[in-house]
């Protein structure tokens, strides 16, 4: 169990059954009185978010989690399969889990995956990750200019802003954090 | 008298960090002016101190054989007589684990005592303090805190405890304090309801949350205790103080029972303090006010961090 004091911005907790990370944390004593620890919590399956003060005397839940330096093997049309790097173990993480996370997913890239009482509960992908252009206007040539976008398809279907130099085999480079296009990487 | 070769001007692009040092030094000056104007004589009372003032919700960090001082406030009292009524001091105290938006282990404390005065005289005595600090270094009784104008020049806000729970709560104050919900209650609906455009005074507080002042000669159960908030930051503390001895010795030892029972560090009970209470105390009032909190709204600041200079 974690103290009131324990608080802080970031800390991991338990309530119900569920995980929540702190996200912004205040201290607060009224007039000489008791303290009291005004937390913005995020449930860390859901998303959804609460207010939630706590007192000193409070005792609070520390969630089991751990997180696996994982693979990503292959998909078998419920779940995705990931191994885990030092045993080898077979991991599988429903696609709700990944959200929009599936859509940058190659095999074999090195992902960690936390686990919450041994259930996966969020993916961290790699930064970047390079995936081909399948679809998309012709390109310009010489425009090399990258403020101007037009929209491309991945082989998977997921849609993403490239400027207009880039053209149908392409290799280009995205930000698995924000699902953004960053380079080129090389032509067709 | 020395007089140094004039400094030079300061110049245009000063950092946040030596603007902050400025109107800290500034502020001091005009605070011992007002007092000095005022025939108060300025004290310094021990930092390092053998035991710290018996309180509940408070915790001393402990230094060598003794405690840092959480408030100069049992020594400031045993120094007031007949001859020497008007005290003040300006240090830092300590208390563990108190940090967040509006708190840092040390802190700046203004305190003063004031022989024959109750806690309304001590009122009127911060609103002159209030408005003389405004005048000088905000050049009149109107400034902006955190996007609102708080205006010091009018009437202040007085509401006492009972009446902010019957306006803003639906429970009692005997209710929230038997429930341990008094804190609660007092920072998420009646804090939340002050206004931010003038002072709010926040007076006679239960008598369990008296400390060390005294009780009401009308109400027993109420103290005469007051809070003073500054644009919704809690600014300053003050008691009509209570000086009778048996009186005081049965709280701190409530306190210390309490804090046995909540597995809170016991510190032993300040006997020369007794001691001085038992050879008279004068009737007096005191008020303790949070100098960084003072420095925030003065230089619209949001965290304490921002006013402290190290921290």
């Amino acid at each position: 169990m974690y103290n009131s004091s324990d608080l802080r911005k970031g800390l991991k907790i338990e309530i119900d059954n569920q995980p929540w990370a702190v996200t912004e944390f205040d201290f607060c004593k009224p007039g000489k009185g008791q303290a009291l620890y005004r937390c913005k919590l995020k449930n860390m399956i859901t998303g959804t978010t609460m207010d939630k003060t706590y007192r000193a005397s409070d005792k609070i839940g520390k969630p089991v989690l751990e997180e696996r330096e994982c693979i990503y093997s292959y998909e078998d049309g419920e779940s995705f399969i990931f191994s885990d790097d030092k045993t080898y173990e077979e991991i599988y993480v429903k696609s709700e889990i990944l959200g929009n996370n599936v859509n940058f997913l190659i095999e074999n890239a090195e992902c960690k995956i936390l686990l919450f009482n041994d259930d996966p509960i969020d993916v961290t992908l790699p930064i970047f990750i390079e995936k081909v252009i399948k679809e998309t206007e012709p390109g310009v040539k010489g425009d090399t200019a990258t403020n101007v976008v037009k929209p491309a398809t991945l082989e998977n279907g997921y849609e993403i802003q490239v400027p207009l130099f880039v053209n149908e085999g392409d290799l280009v480079k995205i930000d698995t954090r924000t699902g953004a296009y960053v380079e080129r990487v090389s032509k067709a | 008298m020395l007089r140094l070769i004039p400094a030079p001007a300061p110049m245009s692009n000063v950092s946040a960090k030596h603007n902050n040092l400025i109107l800290r030094s500034r502020l001091l000056k005009l605070i011992r002016d007002f007092f000095y104007v005022n025939d108060f004589i300025e004290v310094n009372t021990p930092i390092m101190v053998k035991t710290p003032a018996l309180e509940d919700h408070i915790d001393a960090i402990r230094s060598g054989n003794g405690y840092l001082r959480t408030s100069p406030e049992l020594h400031m009292k045993r120094l007031l007589q007949s001859d020497c009524d008007r005290i003040f001091q300006i240090g830092s105290c300590f208390r563990k684990g108190e940090k967040g938006r509006l708190h840092n282990p040390e802190f700046t404390m203004l305190e003063w005592y004031i022989v024959g005065f109750d806690y309304l005289d001590i009122l009127e005595m911060i609103t002159e303090l209030i408005r003389y600090i405004f005048s000088e270094l905000v050049n009149g009784m109107q400034l902006r805190y955190l996007d609102q104008t708080l205006d010091v020049g009018g009437a202040w806000d007085k509401l006492t405890v009972e009446s902010g729970f019957l306006s803003f709560t639906d429970t009692t104050v005997s209710e929230a304090l038997k429930n341990g919900q008094f804190e609660a209650r007092l920072v998420h609906n009646i804090e939340s309801g002050f206004s931010s455009t003038k002072p709010t005074v926040l007076m006679d507080f239960p008598i369990e949350l008296g400390a060390m002042a005294r009780a009401s000669q009308n109400n027993s159960a109420i103290a005469e205790r007051w809070e003073l908030y500054l644009g919704g930051l809690e600014i300053a503390n003050a008691y009509s103080e209570l000086i009778d001895p048996e009186e005081q010795l049965i709280r701190f030892k409530r306190t210390a029972e309490f804090r046995e029972k909540s597995n809170l560090e016991v510190y032993p009970i300040d006997k020369e303090f007794i001691q001085a209470l038992e050879n008279g105390i004068p009737e007096c009032a005191g008020c303790a006010l949070g100098l960084d909190r003072l420095l925030m709204i003065l230089s619209n600041r949001k965290s304490i961090d921002e006013v402290i200079t190290f921290h």
